[in-house]
């Protein structure tokens, strides 16, 4: 019986243990895959979910342990080694070349020559027949800059599936794919199963884990917590607590604040391709969450608000206590002054300067309260400021000296958080606060929501995910095709409505409105 | 006489904490700073000559010129881009330095190149922010305008009988230190804390990390980039009133040769092209570690054709030591 079983392994790693500098990211772990089965391994952001996919894929290499592939003890030297396995790793963003077409892109680094010269006949017509095998279709002669993300994903899912595959790697593969294209993916896994393929499958979304996968790997800071057959998994809360090593009780732990004045009043802003015609208002003390569905336009309201962006037509105000003063366009320096804060999705290109240390980014934004009279920097005085903000953020770090580029997700975004605070605001801009953070930081990230509009702040929070919308706002604004189609107190809310609106099926007066 | 500088340097490093020091010392220049050394005690075995205080003094008086435009190239660098017109900004200075001294004496000739140095630079750099243009390709458009500038105030000629002082900046040694080296001694120093101790320079370094996001936080980048380009300038036109005083001529050819040095010197010293990486203690290291190199071979009596090569070699293994690092 033992014979079988372990005939039935195609890869198994035993305490396996990786060290970074200063970091034990993987501390004497053990995960195994059989041929044909999907293992999905799930765990927080920071849990070392990624660093084990680096090890099988030769990105890393182990500090500890042993790594045993096909019945053989073997050391994955590189990604090089990994593929001539047949170990394929198809990662969050995929690798494409943009001025290539979708066949040569294909066949980048094995083309089909003839005569010593690329045929680019041959490579489309290759193409064109696997994509008939996938089931997918798309013109192969297209450009690869002409496509949509999900496109590309399923693309390089299929040049991976186009070679022996015994292990296969799909890090989020459904993140930003239609239901169609999910679809495609799930029933292409499903046939490379059955040809004894193993499958390991990491997603932020636990409620594909039980359409997909047999098997469920939890790992939590670096350890292996438990493998779980995913049929004997009766909800996907239960898998929850083993994430985060606690039950997370309230998942949104909305507390109402005393609900007052406008603070911010923005009319008829119009960006032409983005949005039109947007006019809201947000109160001292409330949330106001905008939601819509992907490429609704709503996500370039709190940018153009803020000034990232420009506008066509329409005007900010911010009430200064007195009266409404306008916030210059494209200024987010005027925004900032008129207390205007923004908390941006994308925390590597808007959010924080990578190369920087924690310290630095929480006081970038107001430097000048932290320098002496003849402009050098009080290096003490920053310490102390970042030092208060990472106990009120709970900001996990070795020290604040550490380059933020080091910090998972979460902390990332309560740094933003942090510097937002030290600038010091009345109304705060989130643009989808919670994309890609663990369960354990997103409430945190909701607690101090709630302490901002207990001090009287206004919250703007631009978000896709209605649970996150429905739980944290008092009022939602819904839009659909780049303008304001219904709003809602949230007592009046319900999912069904608010989807309904968001698909463009509430009634026409209100679209007219 | 590198001694001098290194402790200088070391000075320098002793406002850190002595963790950072150590993290500091071994990540960023280690390397550098012992094959500096190394190259020391090499070229000091093959001639004693190296060695000897005179000696060090011209090496110190070599590094001296070099370590100012390097040091402006750094700050372009940290920025990802880079300053291609540095040399012949030199050259302008140069032969308006020497033109205006002889109509309003030294003084007037000593502090001119500051100051249009200090303009060129701050039009490289309004260019490059205001029209988001690559600095390559502005800086190599004033490049070419200097070196026409240059050629066309002093008719393509070396501007000579320059008032007897005027060499006086070059030429005067306080304690056998010449003054070009403690003036780039007090001005690192002064980098030094704009850099690391100023917003102005920790916005440096943000420009070079994420000027998109330093842009959200409010910061005006625009004239944060205009004003590196313009001290890079500043320090070039510092640079070419001691060299001018040091040939106590003008001329419109002056610095070609430096702009490449100083890049190379960055490279050496561990700043990347990518942006926001490296410091000024690696840059003068670098900036040693050519002066020595340079100055070496001349005694030993290698042909300054293979120096040329080795120098070349010596970047390019720089570059590869920077990256396996990682």
């Amino acid at each position: 019986m033992p014979q079988t079983s372990e005939n039935n392994m195609i890869l198994s790693l035993n305490n396996i243990t990786k060290t970074f500098p200063g970091v034990v990211a993987l501390d004497d772990v053990q995960f195994e895959l059989r041929k044909g089965e999907v293992h999905t391994l799930i765990g927080e952001n920071g849990a070392g979910k990624s660093t084990l996919i680096k090890i099988i894929s030769g990105a890393h290499q182990a500090t500890s342990g042993e790594i045993i592939f096909d019945n053989e003890k073997i050391l994955i030297k590189d990604p090089h080694h990994a593929k001539r396995l047949g170990i394929y790793t198809i990662y969050q963003e995929v690798m494409y070349i943009p001025d290539l077409s979708i066949a040569e892109n294909m066949f980048l680094g094995s083309e089909i020559l003839k005569n010593g010269l690329i045929s680019h006949r041959n490579q489309i017509k290759e193409t064109r027949k696997l994509f008939e095998k996938f089931g997918y279709s798309i013109d192969p002669e297209k450009m690869a800059k002409d496509l949509n993300v999900a496109e590309l994903r399923m693309i390089s899912i299929i040049k991976a599936l186009n070679n022996d595959v015994k292990v296969l790697i799909l890090d989020e593969p459904t993140a930003s794919l239609t239901d169609r294209e999910k679809d495609l993916l799930f029933k292409n896994i499903r046939l490379l199963k059955e040809k004894g393929t193993g499958i390991i499958y990491i997603s932020h979304r636990l409620e594909e884990l039980k359409e997909i996968g047999d098997r469920t790997t939890v790992f939590r800071n670096g350890q292996y917590i438990d493998t779980l057959e995913l049929e004997n998994v009766k909800g996907i809360d239960d898998l929850v607590p083993l994430m985060i090593g606690h039950e997370v009780k309230d998942k949104f732990p909305k507390i109402k604040a005393q609900i007052g004045e406008p603070l911010l009043r923005v009319k008829g802003l119009t960006r032409k391709g983005f949005f039109k015609n947007v006019s809201l208002e947000c109160h001292a003390g409330e949330v106001l969450g905008i939601f819509g569905l992907v490429g609704c336009g709503f996500e370039d309201v709190p940018r153009s608000v803020f000034g990232a962006e420009d506008y066509e037509t329409g005007t900010v105000e911010v009430n200064s206590g007195l009266s409404f003063k306008t916030v210059k366009k494209q200024s987010p320096k005027s925004a900032l002054d008129k207390k205007i804060s923004y908390i941006p999705r994308d925390r590597k290109h808007e959010g924080l300067i990578m190369n920087l240390s924690i310290k630095e980014n929480i006081v970038m934004s107001c430097y000048h309260r932290f320098v002496t009279a003849i402009g050098l920097i009080r290096r003490k005085a920053v310490r102390e400021i970042a030092n208060q903000y990472r106990d009120i953020m709970r900001i996990k770090a070795p020290n604040m000296s550490t380059k933020v580029e080091n910090l998972s997700g979460g902390n990332q975004q309560k740094v933003i958080l942090a510097r937002s605070l030290c600038h010091g605001g009345k109304i705060f801009l989130f643009n989808e606060p919670t994309a890609g953070i663990d369960v354990g930081s997103k409430v945190e990230i909701y607690q101090a929501m709630n302490q901002l509009t207990a001090e009287g702040s206004g919250v703007v929070m631009v978000s896709y995910e209605l649970p996150e919308i429905m739980g944290m706002s008092d009022r939602i604004i819904i839009m659909y095709n780049g303008q304001i189609v219904k709003e809602f107190n949230i007592e009046d809310a319900s999912e069904d409505e608010i989807l309904k609106y968001a698909f463009g099926h509430g009634n026409d007066e209100n679209i007219a409105a | 006489m590198e001694k001098k500088v290194d402790s200088n340097f070391e000075d320098m490093a002793k406002f850190k904490s002595p963790k950072e020091i150590l993290t500091k010392v071994h990540s960023n220049m280690g390397m550098m700073f012992f094959i500096l050394i190394a190259l020391i005690i090499v070229m000091g075995v093959i001639n004693p000559r190296f060695l000897t205080i005179n000696n060090g003094i011209i090496v110190a008086r070599q590094a001296s010129f070099l370590a100012l435009i390097a040091c402006g190239q750094m700050l372009v660098i940290l920025t990802s881009g880079v300053d291609v017109s540095l040399g012949a900004i030199i050259g302008l200075c140069s032969v308006t330095a020497a033109i205006v001294s002889k109509q309003f004496g030294a003084t007037a000739g000593w502090i001119t190149p500051i100051f249009v140095g200090g303009a060129v630079g701050l039009l490289n750099g309004a260019v490059v922010a205001y029209f988001r243009i690559d600095s390559f390709a502005v800086t190599l458009g004033t490049l070419s305008i200097c070196n026409g500038l240059a050629l066309i105030i002093s008719r393509g000629l070396t501007v000579y009988n320059l008032p007897p002082t005027y060499k006086t900046l070059a030429y005067t040694n306080v304690l056998t230190i010449p003054l070009p080296v403690i003036i780039t001694m007090v001005v690192l120093l002064g980098m030094y804390i704009v850099v690391y101790r100023t917003q102005f320079g920790r916005y440096i370094y943000a420009c070079g990390g994420n000027i998109e996001a330093l842009r959200l936080t409010g910061v005006n980048v625009n004239r944060v980039m205009m004003w590196i380009f313009g001290v890079a300038g500043v320090l070039t036109g510092i640079c070419a009133a001691m060299l001018s005083s040091r040939i106590n001529s003008g001329q419109p050819h002056l610095g070609g040769a430096l702009m490449m040095e100083s890049i190379a010197a960055c490279v050496v010293g561990g700043v990347t092209f990518k942006g926001g990486v490296g410091n000024l203690g690696g840059v003068v290291i670098g900036v040693l570690f050519l002066a020595c190199l340079s100055n070496g071979f001349d005694l030993i009596g290698v042909s300054a054709f293979v120096k040329q090569v080795v120098v070349g070699s010596i970047i390019i293994l720089a570059v590869i030591v920077d990256k396996l690092k990682k």
